[in-house]
C-alpha cells in the first residue's frame, strides 16, 4: 500500500470522527456529544467492552499465528484483516449491549438515530452494489472491492436483526 | 426476587415504567429489571424511586421476612 493511500486513509478516519461528533450532537436530545447511561447500563456496558476486548485480542492472536504460518492467503489488502477484527469486536459490544437493554442511552433521540442508521447503511451499501454491478477486478493480485463497506453493511445487518429480536422479546414481556 | 411493592406503588400513581424512569433519570429497562428482580439498584437510585413514588425505603425495598 502506498504512502498516499495511507495518508488518505488517515484523513478519512479524521473526517469520519468529525462526522461522528456532528452526528452525536444532532442525534442526542440534549445536543451533548456524550451518551448518558444509567447505573445498570454502565455496568452492562463495562462487561460488553470487556468481552469485545477479549474478542479483539483473541482475533489478533489467531491472526498473528496464521500470518506467521503463511496461512493468510486471501487476495485482499492486509489492513482488511485488522479492520474485520475491530468490527467483530464492535459487533460483540453492540449485540451484548442491545440484548441487555444497554445500547440506547437515556439522552438518545431514537427516531433520529434510526434515520442516521438507515442513511449510513445506504452510504455503505451503495459502493458494494455498484462494485458488484461493474464486476469484480483484480489489481496486482489483490481483489479490487470495497470490503470495508461490505463488512460495515454486514455489521449493521447483524445489529439491526439483534434490535428486532430484542424488540420482540421486550414486547412479549411488556409490563402488565 | 420480584419487587411487587414497587410495581403496586407505581400502578397506584398511574405511572408507566417509562414515566417513572423519566422521573428517576434512568431507562425504562432498568425500572423493568428492578421490578422483575433482575437488578439490585444502588441506594441512590432507591432513594430517587422512593421520592418519585412518595414512599419510604422500607415500604418499597426492605425484604418482607413474613
Amino acid at each position: 500500500m502506498s504512502m498516499e493511500k495511507g495518508i488518505a486513509m488517515a484523513i478519512g478516519i479524521v473526517v469520519g470522527l468529525v462526522f461522528c461528533v456532528g452526528i452525536f450532537k444532532f442525534a442526542n436530545r440534549d445536543s451533548k456529544l456524550k451518551t448518558e447511561y444509567d447505573e445498570r447500563q454502565q455496568s452492562i456496558r463495562g462487561k460488553a467492552y470487556m468481552y469485545a476486548f477479549y474478542t479483539l485480542v483473541s482475533y489478533e492472536a489467531i491472526l498473528g499465528c496464521l500470518s506467521v504460518s503463511d496461512l493468510l492467503v486471501l487476495p485482499i489488502e492486509d489492513y482488511i484483516y485488522h479492520f474485520f477484527g475491530i468490527i467483530v469486536a464492535g459487533t460483540v459490544l453492540c449485540v451484548y449491549s442491545v440484548l441487555n437493554g444497554a445500547y440506547w442511552g437515556i439522552n438518545n433521540n431514537l427516531e433520529r438515530y434510526k434515520r442516521i442508521f438507515i442513511l449510513l447503511f445506504i452510504i455503505n451499501a451503495l459502493p458494494v452494489v455498484f462494485s458488484i454491478k461493474d464486476g469484480i477486478h483484480m489489481e496486482n493480485g489483490i481483489i479490487d472491492f470495497p470490503f470495508m463497506n461490505l463488512i460495515c453493511v454486514i455489521f449493521m445487518i447483524i445489529i439491526g436483526i439483534t434490535m428486532l429480536v430484542k424488540k420482540k422479546i421486550d414486547n412479549s414481556s411488556l409490563e402488565d | 426476587m420480584k419487587n411487587l411493592r414497587l410495581k403496586a406503588a407505581r400502578a397506584g400513581l398511574d405511572l408507566s415504567q417509562a414515566q417513572l424512569a423519566e422521573l428517576c433519570g434512568v431507562s425504562r429497562q432498568t425500572i423493568s429489571a428492578i421490578e422483575k428482580g433482575d437488578y439490585n439498584p444502588t441506594i441512590n437510585l432507591c432513594i430517587s424511586i422512593c421520592r418519585a413514588l412518595g414512599k419510604t425505603l422500607d415500604e418499597l425495598f426492605w425484604e418482607d421476612e413474613s
